[in-house]
């Protein structure tokens, strides 16, 4: 299911960009670039529904008719959320944060590395550690979209190439991938890398004051940057 | 530790707890003629039924409530240090008694104690929908408490010694005020409390997770707020209103609990924490009584502090980075 924005206006009290209508194709990566403070995590929040619009209408156009970000429950079945730094201070075990999302062993089908760590508590693990686990959380809970703020952010080299391998893995089941960063050089590999059917529904756009610009998914590491300024 | 040998030891403490005391229950007489119809000794039934039974289930029923008010602001507030004292709810009651004692309204303690908790409640009801975050609320309770001891600072300046010293004994607190009738409402609220708790444990548990992620995944912050301030305040109303205004209780018992079960999530916590805080409350009044029959009347909120202020130290010290 496509993810459609229709004059969409994000910020707090005062917009942050023009009104941004844009439809993001389902099966694809879709990666937002922007300096900081352009408005990369409210664009994010607005699209989980975690905040709402300040004026538009985000939907997913599904077969049975659309789905509006402004209904939660329904929403949070297609749409499913990666913060930044994995929680902190959390009781939970890996299984039970996985639990509270999905059968536990339907993520290890996908991704066996998580099973020496099913017992251990979240806040105990690395961050490239409790990093995966969120994202396979987010895959149990939705097959469809899932939304990464700078998930790289705090990652070593290693976390990062496993936080990408499970974002294809994510793709090759059929998943769509939206995701806000800084990590341009992880973006141009992956890119790279990426199957023809894949790269076809999927974009790099650069958001700034004056809305989302396209970049060409087969740009140059200089030009990403450049277009980021 | 086992949950069922903390039960066990909660059982035991409840049934000594009743069993001993200054006046030698003759227990088989008493249960004997309970049985058959015979004669009962009243005053020993009077003292059993009035004094024993309220004051001990008085003493767990609260201990349980407020390990679990603790266990829940410290999820809500994610702050190891936060207790169901941080909404200013306790405080509310401190400024009903004191205005009732040192103005010297004709008013029973507890009932003063309770207008004053539902005041701020009312007060944080209203403002609820302003209380965006945790944060605010956190704020909203601890001006309330500055507010509050201003107030009655004003009010002792001029009061006489003998409200002055009823202030301060309501203050101390104690188990040992409870009637039969309030220990039951306390268990009322508890059924309640716990039937609640076990129906949002999946939430509370998401939401350790995070603010954001937690209603990505399907918490709807506001009404589990809403839900959270106005069950808080009624059970600590009630609670204080019976009790005075208990320190250390709420803050210590998920810590004492965590200290032995790590890893747990909220379902297992709320039965852990709910036994825990029971045992605690059964021990410390189990101090009080005992300093009582030495003559040295040492006050309940003296001994929790004492035994609780170095159990939260330490497990603070043990585990500074990790806690739930």
């Amino acid at each position: 299911m496509n993810l459609v924005l229709n004059n969409v206006n994000v910020g707090h009290k005062h917009p942050l960009t023009g009104p941004l209508t844009m439809s993001f194709g389902a099966g694809g990566m879709h990666v937002v670039l922007g300096a900081n403070g352009a408005g990369k995590t409210t664009l994010l929040r607005t699209v989980l529904g975690v905040q709402a619009p300040l004026a538009g209408h985000i939907t997913l156009d599904e077969r049975s008719g659309f789905l509006d970000a402004s209904d939660p429950r329904a929403w949070g079945k297609h749409v499913a959320f990666v913060p930044s730094m994995p929680p902190k201070h959390v009781g939970l075990t890996v299984a039970e944060v996985l639990s509270l999302s999905g059968p536990w062993e339907q993520a290890l089908s996908h991704h066996p590395q998580l099973e020496p760590w099913l017992n251990q508590r979240l806040s105990t693990l690395s961050d490239g550690q409790a990093q995966q686990v969120m994202v396979a959380r987010a895959m149990l809970q939705s097959k469809d979209w899932l939304m990464l703020d700078e998930p790289t952010a705090f990652l070593d080299v290693r976390g990062q190439r496993h936080l990408w391998g499970m974002l294809t893995t994510h793709l090759n089941r059929g998943g769509s991938v939206m995701m806000a960063t800084h990590d341009l050089r992880g973006v141009h590999r992956w890119m790279q890398e990426a199957s023809a059917d894949v790269l076809e529904v999927s974009s790099i756009h650069v958001l700034s004051s004056s809305g989302l610009s396209p970049l060409a998914t087969d740009a140059s590491l200089d030009a990403m940057e450049e277009a980021q300024g | 530790m086992k949950t069922r040998l903390v039960f066990l030891l909660m059982l035991l403490a409840l049934c000594l707890h009743v069993a001993l005391g200054e006046v030698d229950i003759a227990w088989g007489a008493l249960l004997g003629a309970l049985l058959t119809g015979g004669e009962v000794n009243e005053l020993h039934a009077t003292i059993v039924k009035e004094v024993r039974v309220p004051r001990a289930t008085t003493a767990m029923v609260s201990g349980t409530l407020l390990g679990w008010l603790g266990l829940l602001m410290q999820t809500w507030f994610r702050n190891p240090l936060a207790g169901p004292g941080v909404l200013g709810i306790t405080s509310g009651g401190s400024l009903g008694v004191a205005l009732a004692v040192l103005l010297g309204l004709a008013l029973p303690a507890w009932m003063a104690a309770a207008v004053g908790c539902f005041a701020v409640l009312l007060l944080i009801g209203v403002g609820a929908r302003r209380f965006v975050s945790p944060v605010t609320t956190l704020v909203f309770g601890l001006m309330i408490s500055y507010a509050v001891s201003a107030v009655v600072t004003v009010l002792q300046s001029s009061a006489t010694a003998e409200a002055l010293q009823t202030y301060v004994f309501w203050g101390m607190g104690t188990f040992g005020k409870a009637s039969l009738l309030q220990a039951i409402s306390c268990m009322t609220l508890q059924l309640l409390l716990g039937m609640w708790m076990m129906r949002r444990a999946k939430w509370l548990d998401m939401w350790t997770l995070g603010e954001d992620l937690a209603q990505t995944m399907g918490v709807p912050k506001a009404r589990l707020h809403l839900e959270i301030l106005l069950i808080t305040g009624l059970v600590l109303g009630v609670v204080t209103s019976v009790c005075g205004p208990l320190a250390f209780l709420g803050l210590a018992t998920p810590h004492v609990y965590r200290f032995f079960h790590p890893k747990r999530g909220h379902l297992d916590a709320i039965q852990g924490i709910g036994m825990w805080g029971g045992l605690l409350a059964l021990l410390a009044d189990g101090v009080v009584r005992w300093t009582d029959s030495m003559a040295m009347h040492w006050p309940l909120n003296a001994v929790l502090a004492i035994l609780g202020a170095p159990v939260v130290l330490a497990v603070l010290w043990k585990r500074t980075h990790d806690w739930s």
